[in-house]
């Protein structure tokens, strides 16, 4: 029983540290940007493919293609936002839902018209790498995935943190209209604020291609997942990501083993309404801005 | 004026409808309606399927048709349920489709091929296992493929016969678990399984329901593990066939699998698992490394198939649903080329065919719900990347084993 | 050096500004008067660039600025400390005044700028790491045009300086803004301490309904100040502006 429950606790921590890191990255657009972007798990399926195709193609290891995915992706995000969103940004949330929805099919259907719906994965030598650690065991690649998750929230936490740009970027979130009195360019803000958070969805991508298939849906769970968990640990909030992330992986997994597989989407689903209900700022949330969007 | 131009819009839509109805090319052609989900999460086998049917009809079209007149498919995309449905009801009411084929997916199949019963029009499914489908009482829906409790038959069937002698077990002994995703799907095959298991008196020590879409099934292979079956039998889409397999590996669990059908045949099944998916046993429609002295016209579908697509099939559900629409179109000649619902129901009921005949090796016989009794579902093993079949014997190009 | 001319503002249907005119030289304090509504706020957005002129010009040594983006504004040394403080109250006190010479020419002089502000405020030393919407009123007044002065200006705008603060902090706050005129930095100052404001004015511009209604001397203002009490005496109220 003890080990049952040491091993499931570490099987949700491991899964909960890729939730934590898709939503990272959906936070970050919504809390600069102001959007919910409905397209972030198909920019992680983008990059899945992306590490698939070099790896097929050119024998690149999956961990060394995220020197070409992540600025790839940068720059696919920087596009969304500089062609899709800065002409209707300002319009009502409701436009704005609809146009990251639409960038979401088109994504999903390119990737069925270039690839078909069949299930690509790359297979390497840690793919199947288990770690006995006495009462438990780890897989390497989720585990390196956690790891990473965990040292790129310490990396983005130190960049918003002490960085001018990184001290920019939480400004605008703030309030726009005083950020550009401190001669802040606000529009180059939004297009690195989309332009980041699609580098951190393609790293997710890239971390798990190891124990992961990719396909043209493939994004659309995770594209909820992350809003749960960015609405749990509240909008605008990267510590508040981080817990719920987890907090996430952990009721998944936990009451998956001890009530039943079939209702941990449930539970933290369940848990997600109620936090809409009698918390709708969440864990940490700042609760400000959630009215620009709609969701108030 | 926009109004007036709106107006002449429609007049123009209508005018051209009119000219290109059905009607007026029916003499020529056979119309059949293809129903399968080609967009969407169940897109992969969905056009897999469909591309076995388009198959059967190039083929038979070069063929000269059926009696001299071209087969001609109105296409439908039917990713979900709503919209099996409306097409269904499209093709019927706006093209006048008078004959429906489809669809892969139970759920969508009981959509769509009520929509067609409802209308007296006759709906023939290719690929969907679901019992329920050919249980309704509806006159008009056959079905060519066998069932989900065929496939529980043959699946339990093997575990008694083979795998518990093999394991030195009574197969009282045999502890068997069942996972399952949680659609009408899965849990109408889990129940199935259950009761087969029970009938046949092996050991029945976990079920496991859980969603096809989750992104981590740990606590599924955590309970699994707990239950210590000596083989899993798992009924899996795609992606959730592929975790279950990683994780079992990933959380120390040995146990063997048998799969249903479904995610287990696929290729990207072992190119996603690859020595992981060595051993695992498979029940499935006929799959392609098989005894072809028992599937005549296998290895030219393959060829077709392969000039067609330009890649290898991905599945058996392909080649599934080329024997099903070569039967279909059998039986339409028998009816000397009507779709009258009544002769066509007809002409199904008196149609036999040997098992040994066909690309399947699949034998035909109806009965009075429509459901084609004589297929029978083959299990295979993943060898060295290849789904080979493993049993019965006389389809089976190896015998099985027990990988440990 | 700021030259403002018949400039007129709308948002949407609504005419905030219809005809301001006013200047301000080179270490001049100038302020502006008027009641509720009169656009004084407008004003100052219409100079930083936040809100756009629909007519008018306004020019900054000789060239025209009323078409630069808010951003480029600043660069010119033009600063606006924004009504209610603005300030960004997640961030650090030392993150606020490090934003505020967020510019090029700004950033390169940071260092000696803090040490500026922390001269002039030496409170916010001490409170340099506490969020900065954790502070009392006062304190936020002082972050926000500290913050202002960050941006190395020449032309420092602050909208209601003294608005909610208690009379002993609304002295220091003119102590300090005496301070930053006798450092050579222009102030063009929106008030509700009109009495105050006028006496250590050089100049001051009486708006009404959107249009400057007179420009001049503050000192001959402040001598028909009973006459104007009128409209102006509900300023003195307080209360937040448009």
């Amino acid at each position: 029983m003890f080990e049952l429950t040491l091993q499931a606790i570490v099987s949700g921590l491991l899964v909960g540290g890729v939730y934590a890191l898709m939503a990272a990255g959906l936070n970050l657009i919504f809390g600069v940007v102001r959007i919910i972007n409905f397209a972030h798990g198909d920019l992680m399926m983008v990059a899945m493919y992306a590490v698939y195709w070099l790896f097929t193609l050119s024998g690149i290891d999956p961990y060394v293609a995220v020197l070409v995915v992540a600025p790839a992706l940068f720059l696919l995000g920087v596009f969304l936002q500089r062609v899709v969103i800065r002409p209707i940004q300002g319009s009502s949330p409701l436009m704005i839902i609809f146009a990251t929805v639409a960038v979401s099919l088109v994504l999903q259907n390119l990737a069925l018209m270039l690839f078909q719906g069949d299930f690509r994965s790359v297979q390497t030598s840690y793919s199947i790498a288990v770690l006995d650690a006495g009462p438990v065991l780890v897989s390497v690649p989720r585990l390196i995935a956690f790891a990473a998750s965990i040292l790129l929230f310490a990396g983005l936490f130190l960049f918003l943190r002490y960085t001018y740009v990184g001290k920019a970027l939480r400004a605008v979130a703030e309030n726009r209209t005083v950020a550009r009195l401190m001669g802040i360019r606000v529009e180059r803000i939004y297009l690195l604020a989309f332009g980041l958070g699609s580098a951190l969805a393609g790293i997710a991508g890239v971390l798990m291609m190891p124990f992961a298939s990719a396909y043209p849906t493939v994004g659309t769970i995770y594209t909820l997942l992350a809003f749960v968990v960015v609405v749990l640990g509240g909008l605008g909030s990267m510590e508040g990501t981080v817990v719920a992330g987890l907090a996430v992986g952990l009721i998944e997994t936990l009451t998956g083993t001890f009530i039943s597989p079939a209702v941990k989407e449930i539970a933290y689903f369940g848990l997600f309404i109620v936090i809409l209900l009698i918390r709708p700022q969440g864990f940490f949330g700042l609760g400000k801005g959630t009215e620009e969007v709609g969701l108030k | 004026m926009k109004r007036a131009g709106t107006i002449a819009g429609v007049l123009i839509l209508l005018l051209g409808a009119l000219l290109l109805s059905p009607a007026a090319l029916a003499q020529q052609e056979i119309r059949i309606g293809a129903i399968y989900p080609r967009s969407g999460s169940l897109a992969l086998l969905g056009e897999e399927s469909w591309r076995g049917a388009e198959i059967a009809r190039q083929e038979r079209n070069e063929a000269g048709g059926i009696l001299g007149r071209q087969i001609v498919f109105v296409n439908a995309d039917a990713p979900n349920v709503n919209a099996a449905r409306s097409e269904a009801e499209r093709l019927i009411s706006q093209q006048g489709v008078q004959l429906l084929i489809g669809t892969y997916s139970s759920a969508l199949s009981m959509a769509a091929s009520e929509a067609a019963a409802r209308r007296g029009v006759t709906f023939f499914e290719l690929g969907a296992i679901s019992d329920g489908i050919t249980q309704r009482g509806y006159k008009t829906v056959f079905r060519t493929n066998p069932t989900a409790s065929m496939f529980v038959a043959a699946q339990m069937a093997f575990l008694r016969d083979w795998m518990a002698p093999q394991m030195g077990k009574e197969p009282e002994q045999l502890r068997v678990a069942i996972a399952h995703e949680d659609s009408d799907y899965g849990t109408s095959v889990a129940e199935n399984m259950r009761r087969e298991a029970e009938r046949l008196g092996l050991n029945l020590v976990s079920v496991q329901p859980y969603s096809s879409t989750s992104t981590d099934l740990s606590s599924v292979i955590l309970r699994l593990r707990a239950a210590s079956p000596d083989v899993i039998v798992a009924v899996s889409y795609a992606q959730d066939a592929i975790l279950l397999q990683r994780q079992a590996h990933e959380l120390g669990l040995r146990s063997k699998v048998v799969g249903t059908g479904g995610g287990h045949s696929l290729s990207s099944f072992y190119e996603a698992l690859g020595d992981l998916a060595e051993g695992v046993f498979n029940v499935d429609f006929t799959q392609y490394e098989v005894n072809t002295a028992f599937t005549p016209g296998l290895e030219e579908f393959r060829e077709r198939y392969r000039a067609t697509f330009g890649e290898e099939p991905r599945s058996g559900h392909s080649l599934a649903n080329y024997m099903g629409a070569h039967v279909l179109f059998d039986i339409i000649e028998r009816s000397g080329g009507s779709l009258d619902p009544e002769r066509i129901r007809a002409s199904t009921l008196s149609y036999v065919v040997r098992p040994g005949q066909l690309a399947t090796g699949w034998g035909v016989r109806f009965d009075e719900t429509g459901q084609n009794v004589g297929a029978t579902p083959l299990v295979t093993q993943w060898r060295g990347g290849k789904l080979v079949t493993v049993w019965p014997e006389q389809a089976a190009v190896m015998a099985p084993v027990l990988i440990e | 050096m700021l030259k403002v001319e018949h400039i007129a503002v709308s948002y949407g249907e609504f005419e905030a500004l219809t005809d301001v005119s006013f200047e301000v030289n080179e270490g001049e304090l100038v302020t502006l008067l008027g009641v509720n509504g009169a656009g004084k706020t407008t004003t100052l957005r219409a100079i930083s660039g936040i809100v756009p002129a629909r007519s008018g010009t306004i020019t900054y040594d000789g060239r025209p600025i009323h078409k630069l983006e808010a951003e480029d504004i600043v660069e010119l040394g033009i600063v606006h400390v924004p009504e209610g403080r603005g300030l960004f109250g997640t961030l650090t006190v030392r993150e606020n005044l490090e934003l505020g010479a967020y510019t090029a020419r700004a950033r390169r002089r940071a260092s000696e700028s803090m040490e500026m502000v922390f001269q002039l405020f030496p409170v916010l030393k001490q409170r340099q790491s506490q969020l900065a919407g954790s502070l009392s009123g006062g304190e936020q007044q002082m972050c926000a045009i500290g913050r202002g002065l960050m941006a190395r200006p020449r032309l420092l705008m602050i909208d209601e300086m003294s608005l909610g603060l208690a009379p002993v902090l609304v002295q220091k706050m003119f102590e300090a803004v005496g301070q930053i005129v006798r450092a050579g930095v222009s102030v063009l100052l929106v008030e509700q301490h009109i009495r105050h404001s006028i006496r250590i004015a050089d100049r001051a511009c009486v708006l009404e309904k959107g249009r400057t209604v007179k420009f001049g001397p503050a000192r001959e203002l402040a001598d028909q100040i009973h006459f104007q009490s009128l409209y102006l005496g509900a300023a003195a109220g307080g209360g937040s502006s448009e």
